[in-house]
Parts: C-alpha cells; structure tokens; sequence
C-alpha cells in the first residue's frame, strides 16, 4: 500500500565512493602508493538518506556542489546500487541529465530518438506512434533527419528532454535540464513537466536555478555532505540555501 | 611507520616499548585472551605512565596500514579501561584523540559512561546518539534528561536534549520496519545473467547491432566492401611471409590463412573493446539502468555479424579450389559462437578490472598481439601436430589454448581436412571454456556494482 503512494522510498541509504580521483587510476601509481602511507580509501557520498516521495508530488533538491545531490538521483535511477539500507522503487524510471544520453554522433535525430528510447525502456510500436509529437516537441523539426553531431548543445538537450518525457514514465528524475535551452523551450518543458504530474508522474528535480524550482516543486530537500540537511516546504529550504 | 614514531614517546627497547608490541600482537592474534591484554596493560602502566599516545599510534597503524579494524577496537577498548581507573583526564584526552574507527559499539557506550559518570551530559546525549542499542538509549536518556533538568540548565541544552529526542523517535520509527537487505547473487545465479539479458533485451540488442554496423559502413564509399578488403590484404601478406618461411606445402594453405585471420580479427574485437565496454559507455550507464552486460553483447554481436559478412570473402577461393559445401559447414557457426563466447568471457572480467585500473586494456591488447603467433592463426593446427613440437608439450598447449581447436573447427567446416587430435580434447576445450565463463560470470555478478563507481 504505501509503495502505491510512496513510489520511491530509502531508508538509510549509504553509498561510498572509492577515493579514485585521488589518481591511482593505474597498476604502476597503486604500485607507487604501497610505499607511502594509506590513507582514506572510500568516502561517503550518501550518509544514512531516508526518503519518502508521494506520488505525483514534485520534489526539489538543493545543496552544493558535491553535496550528493546527482548521486542521491541515480541512486533513485537505479544506477548505483546502495551499499546499506534498503531502496525501493515503483513504476517505471527515467533519469534525464544535462547532456544527451546514448546518443550515436554520426547517426541523425530521428535514428537517435529509436536507439535513445529504447534505452530508456520504450517498445518499438511505442517509439514509432509518438515519433512525430517527439520531434515536434523538441522543436528540430528540419535538424532531425541530420546527423546529430552537427546540434549545438541546446538542440541536444531538447531532444533529450522530448525523448524522455514522451516516455511517459511513472518517475521522472531531472538533473540540471533546466539551464540548457532557450527561455521558451523551459517555458514549454516546465508546462509538460506540470502536465505530467497531474497525470501522477512523480518528479524529482536537481537544480542550481532557485526560481525554478519555486515554480515548479511541492517539496525542497536541502542535501548537504550526503545528509538530508531539512526537507520541508520549498519556502524554507530556498531561504535557508540563500542565506548561506 | 608505527615504529618511527613509536620513539618518540616510548624510548626504543625500553620495557614499555617491547610490552605495547606485545600486547598489540595479543589484540592481533588472540583478542579472546582478554585477563592476559587486562595483565599486560597493567605492567605498561607500570613501567611507563605516558604511554597514550604511543598506543595511540598503535591502533592508528592498526587502521590504516593493517587495516584490522577489531585489533584496533580491542586494544582501544582495553587502553581505555586501564586509564578509566588510574586516570580520568588521561582517559578523555586518549579518547578524544584516538581515531574514532577504533571505538566499537561496545566502547561507545563505555565512554558515554564515563561522560556520563563526570557529570558531561551534553555529550553523554551526542554519544547515544551512536548508540545502536534502541531499549537501553531510551532508558539511558531519561535518566540524562531527569538529572539534567533537575540541575540548572542552559538554553543550549535544553534545544539539543528536544532536538535528540526527536531524533531518537524518528530513527525508532524507521528501524521497525522490516528492511529488506539487498539480495546478493548467488554463484548459479550469476551464470544465468548473462544470457538472460541477452534474451530480455533482445530488441534492444539487435538496434545497437544495427547501429554499429551502420555507423561502420555507412560513411565509407565502398561501404561493405571494406569488410572484405581487409582480411583479403592480410591474407596475401601472410602467404608471402608463409612461402619465404615454411618448407611444407598444403594445397588449402590460402583458405586456411583466411578463415583464420577473419575469425581472430573478431575474437581480438571483441577482447579489447569488451574489455573498454564499461569505460567507453560510461556516460549511459551513468544515466540508464541498464544490464552492465548489454555492451559486452552489443560488441559481440557486431563481431559475429562482421565476422559473417567478411567469410563471404572466402567464396571465390572456395569457387577455385571447387569445394562443395557439406554438412560439415554448421561447424563454422560453431565455432565461431565458442570463439565470441570466450572472448565474452574474458570481456565480462577484464571490463570490470579496466574501470579501475585503466591500464589493463594495454596489457590485453599486447595479450592478443602475442596470442596471434602462438595460435594457428597464419599456420594450421596440423603443422604443429606434425611439426617439432614433442607430444606432451602438445597436450598441455591443446588443453591451454581452446581456441586453437576452435579456430581448425571453423576451417574443416569448409575444407573437410580431419583434425588429427583425440576426441577427448573437445570435451576439455569446452571444459576450459565453461569454467572461464563461469569465474568471470560470477567476478562480474560480484564487482559490477563497485566498478561503475570508477567510472
């Protein structure tokens, strides 16, 4: 029952990182390190993360950079699989971030559109009914027979986007889409996003454009070094975020 | 590193010095011992008063470089016992200065009481926050509260004492749920998922495939002919190389040479770019849950469809040599699946390792360059069961090098040449080549999740 009104649900949800920007990327510079001191070897990326987000509710993340706020995402997304505590995720999800995702540079839009979708977990008869509202949506409607290595990063995005809301997916995570496009395609994207929730979609939205999230959410979770600093109602994690 | 700095605190040699290595060897070996540890600190203490903060660095070593976690904690715990009695200030400092991986769930709650016991409520209310134990932190923080309210107390408190208990009750509220834990994946299990995937994301598959084999021969102007071209030109060359070289004559040589580059350009493919599977694709599997499996097969597919498409090259030697095909051409998709499953089996391990060492790929691609010449790749089997080679080295070759028995497979599939070795060694062939799979299977059901982070 309450995987029915909560579609996405963490209790205590922990997910370390391995220390490999440190750089021992290679045998040669672990070799090196096994003469000098060890140090820290994982870092903690998600510390202890209870979540419960209502169906069909709009929920904000903010934080700093580092914060954990795109790994908090994936691990939604079902990307990272958490090291502790228990995650549990009804419906279908699709995760949405900044740059294209599984595009094929030398193929054009329109084979994009099938290969992306199917990524995402779309039928064949399902990609080729919406095919022609994608591209519409998307506004490419002369680029998308080229090859997309020839888009400019907006036209990238707004693909992306199009692709991933004409999915129809019962969960919709979104990372940074918002700062890409021009202003009437975050006009139009932000109305479909609204358009979706009403049709119970829930979406959780990462985002440094505070004005847009008070547009759009219901929730704002304030994430700081992996914790859940305070989650309550957007007007005062916005005014806590820009104090700081 | 402990040693170093050791001397400066304990004098090198001296009494204390020599007991602390005991007694870290004791926590090492034997933490049950624990009246032996108890006798032993009490000696340290006696020889040495100022002994902390080399036992400090002990258990810092312990950490770090050793990394045994419960040497660490027993020798903490211990430590801190001894100085609890003798010395209460000498205790907080060693406490506060200690790591705090060294404090188990058992000395957590020690040193709340001792926080508790020097009247250090605030803090003994921070401690049990740590505290796992939910009935005793209830009754335990009752008691703080009653006696902190019946003191005087700062507004500071007060916030925090209101601030711990909600916390308190929302952690009790979650920790009752039953929490699933994540299921982890058996051995047989692990052997499945592979070809599970494959079948689940057949549609998928096939789309990538085709991708792949547009991309490849779309922008070219021969297009496919460029399939053929390759294997065509190498295979000259290695018939020049063969006629400077060898002194035995085989009428098939010319096919032979062909059929075997064309199925090794496949099988060193798919190895290398198996093995960069999870690197290259980093930016989808960062953003799709997919099966981590989906590029290994990706690949593999685009090899054994390539594969296919150049074998056609072979057609007009089959047509000068006037060969009939026999029932004996399903041979050559046999083979060839054997090929691209061993070559997906090593992939499925290598993919995983490459993620974090990133210079793996290097070393599997000098591995193919090297494999080249000690396979039957320009030369046939039978050159070497016929050649110098002694029969007992020929034996433990046979048995390393499966793909020697595949790759004369796929070429009796055409030229009907017997194979002069004994029916048991393909048995052994697909033995090797089942156990491979399954360690690499299970390595991968096991690591996949902690490579992707690499990524």
């Amino acid at each position: 029952m309450t995987v029915e009104k909560y579609p996405i649900i963490l209790d205590d949800v922990v997910l370390d990182f391995p220390f490999h920007n440190a750089g021992k990327t290679t045998i040669q510079r672990q070799f090196l390190s096994l003469f000098k001191p060890q140090n820290k070897k994982w870092f903690r990326a998600l510390s202890g993360i209870d979540l419960k987000v209502k169906k069909g509710s709009v929920v904000g993340m903010i934080g700093d950079n580092g914060a954990g706020k795109s790994t908090l995402l994936r691990v939604i997304g079902g990307i990272y699989k958490p090291d502790r505590g228990s995650i549990r995720v009804h419906g279908k999800v699709v995760l949405l971030a900044s740059l294209g995702l599984g595009f094929s540079n030398d193929l054009p839009g329109r084979d994009n559109i099938y290969l992306t979708g199917g990524l995402i977990g779309m039928s064949e008869a399902e990609i080729t009914a919406k095919e022609k509202d994608i591209i519409e949506f998307s506004g490419l409607s002369d680029f998308i027979d080229v090859p997309i290595r020839t888009y400019s990063s907006g036209m990238r995005a707004r693909l992306g986007f199009s692709i991933a809301c004409h999915s129809q997916p019962d969960i919709l995570l979104l990372d940074e889409v918002f700062s890409v496009g021009d202003y009437e395609f975050r006009r139009k994207s932000k109305e479909k996003i609204l358009q979706m929730v009403k049709g119970d979609t829930t979406v959780v939205v990462v985002s440094h454009n505070i004005q847009t999230l008070e547009d759009i959410c219901d929730k704002i979770i304030y994430l700081e070094n992996g914790k859940i600093l305070m989650s309550t109602s957007k007007k005062y994690a916005i005014e806590l975020y820009q104090r700081k | 590193m402990g040693g170093r700095n050791q001397q400066r605190f304990a004098s090198k040699g001296s009494l204390a010095q020599k007991l602390i290595k005991r007694v870290v060897k004791l926590s090492i070996y034997s933490p049950e011992k624990e009246k032996e540890i108890t006798e032993t600190f009490e000696k340290i203490y006696e020889s040495d008063q100022n002994v902390s903060q080399s036992l400090i660095y002990s258990i810092e070593d312990l950490i770090y470089s050793k990394q045994n976690m419960i040497a660490a904690q027993v020798l903490f715990k211990h430590t801190m016992d001894l100085l609890r009695t003798k010395n209460i200030e000498k205790c907080l400092d060693f406490i506060y200065s200690c790591a705090p991986e060294a404090i188990s769930q058992e000395s957590l709650k020690v040193v709340m009481e001792i926080h508790f016991d020097e009247k250090h409520y605030l803090a003994s209310l921070i401690l049990l926050d740590g505290i796992e134990q939910e009935d005793w932190v209830v009754e335990k923080r009752k008691e703080i509260s009653t006696l902190m309210r019946a003191g005087k107390i700062g507004k500071i408190e007060l916030i925090y004492e209101s601030l711990a208990s909600l916390l308190l009750t929302k952690k009790l509220k979650t920790k009752t749920d039953s929490r699933p834990q994540r299921k982890s994946i058996g051995f047989f299990q692990s052997l499945v998922q592979t070809p599970i995937v494959a079948w689940k994301f057949r549609n998928q598959l096939s789309r990538m495939i085709r991708r792949d084999l547009n991309v490849k021969y779309q922008k070219s102007i021969l297009g496919w002919v460029w399939g053929i071209v390759e294997p065509l030109a190498l295979t000259i060359t290695f018939l020049f190389l063969f006629d400077i070289l060898s002194t035995t004559t085989s009428r098939y040589m010319p096919l032979n040479i062909m059929i075997g580059i064309i199925i090794w350009s496949g099988f060193g493919h798919v190895m290398l770019r198996g093995t960069r599977s999870l690197e290259t694709n980093a930016a989808i599997l960062q953003r799709v849950a997919l099966p981590r499996q989906i590029f290994i097969l990706n690949i593999a597919g685009t090899s054994v469809a390539t594969v296919s498409l150049n074998i056609l090259a072979i057609i007009p030697l089959l047509l000068y040599y006037q060969i009939m095909p026999t029932w004996k051409i399903i041979l050559f998709p046999v083979a060839l699946g054997l090929v691209t499953l061993y070559a997906v089996s090593v992939s499925l391990f290598t993919s995983t390792v490459q993620t974090k060492w990133r210079d793996v790929n290097h070393f599997v691609s000098v591995a193919i360059r090297i494999g080249f010449y000690f396979t039957p790749v320009f030369f046939t089997l039978e050159m070497l069961i016929n050649g110098r080679i002694p029969p007992e080295f020929l034996t433990a070759y046979l048995i390393l090098n499966p793909i020697a028995i595949y790759l004369s497979l796929a070429r009796t599939a055409f030229t009907n040449e017997p194979i002069d070795i004994g029916a048991e060694f393909y048995w052994i062939s697909l033995v090797h080549l089942l156990i491979l799979y399954s360690i690499s299977a299970y390595w991968f059901s096991k690591n996949e999740n902690t490579a992707v982070k690499y990524l």
